[in-house]
């Protein structure tokens, strides 16, 4: 499975990785914002995309929305603490299928792979 | 602008609300117990409201974001230098290879999360209360005493503060949340309690 998280905290990322499923096999990108994500999913087209809401520039949905108009077409999971419903509603409007809620847990992250990987 | 003891009540609440979430992620995130006090909430010139803060003068771990939308204002996760440190390590544990500038940069980023996740879940849990939208700036870093975090908003400026004391217990490391509204989002605030508690 290819996955690309995005987020601007190295520390979230870090966190992710290390919450990652033993035995799971990923392929994994990490950027910490819209340029560096466009970039990644042309060299690497992922299934599934973690985007933090809340990053300097675009937010987490605005990527979506470029990623999606750049043609890829994998799967977004909104990955924030901010779980406002109008955030939670943009998110779903632009296609994300899922919420993973900070601070992220190997359980969470579990769950997410099991509904939609 | 003087509080009614029922408007006090109904503030207290509402950060009740807001930060015990915000201490359950804290909680969650760090494998420990966190205790938290009864919210505190006042209105006080903005140029005073260090004073009512139970810190010293020693510069402290701030991580802030700027609030704008249904409410305005600032909202601070406050730790003792030292004690961010011991946070972030129980946190990521230990980095052998990292060592003078980088350990520090490494410590200053992971605390700025952990600030992100806490104030984060604060707010959104009372955009949601209240129903409304609250804009949330990036955290940002920074190491101040007391009296330079209220610098610069105006002497003259009352402001509602509403802030608690967070204790991680086995890591014994304590820390405060603090929200600073604006007069104009404060009164907002109490008429949206007030309509809330009507309904």
């Amino acid at each position: 499975m290819r996955i690309l998280i995005v987020d601007d905290s190295i520390t979230s990322r870090l966190l992710f990785k290390a919450n990652l499923p033993p035995g799971l096999e990923v392929d994994l990108d990490e950027a910490g914002a819209c340029e560096g994500a466009l970039l990644k999913i042309a060299d690497n087209e992922p299934d599934l995309i973690f985007l933090d809401y809340n990053l300097p520039g675009k937010n987490g949905v605005e990527i979506a929305r470029a990623i999606r108009a750049a043609g890829c077409q994998g799967k977004f999971v909104l990955l924030t603490a901010n779980l406002q419903n109008s955030i939670v509603d943009e998110a779903k409007e632009v296609g994300f299928v899922a919420v993973l809620e900070k601070p992220i847990t190997r359980e969470n992250v579990e769950y997410i792979l099991s509904e939609i990987g | 602008m003087e509080l009614t003891e029922a408007q006090l009540d109904a503030l207290k609440e509402i950060a009740n609300i807001g930060i015990s979430r915000a201490a359950t992620q804290l909680s969650l995130l760090l494998s420990d117990k966190i205790v938290m006090n009864v919210p505190n909430a006042r209105i006080t010139l903005l140029s005073e409201a260090s004073k009512t803060l139970n810190t010293t003068d020693e510069d402290m771990a701030v991580v802030y974001q700027d609030l704008s939308g249904e409410l305005a204002g600032r909202a601070h996760l406050v730790l003792n230098t030292e004690e961010s440190k011991v946070l972030v390590h129980a946190l990521l544990g230990n980095v052998p290879t990292l060592s003078g500038a980088d350990l520090l940069a490494y410590e200053h980023e992971a605390m700025t999360e952990i600030g992100n996740i806490v104030i984060s879940t604060c707010i959104s849990t009372l955009g949601n209360l209240l129903d409304g939208e609250i804009f949330l700036t990036v955290p940002t870093y920074s190491e101040k005493s007391a009296l330079d975090m209220f610098a610069g908003g105006g002497k003259a400026k009352d402001v509602l503060i509403m802030e608690t004391v967070l204790k991680a217990t086995n890591k014994n490391v304590e820390g405060m949340l603090v929200l600073v509204l604006t007069l104009e989002s404060a009164t907002d605030l109490l008429d949206m309690l007030s309509g809330l508690l009507d309904s």
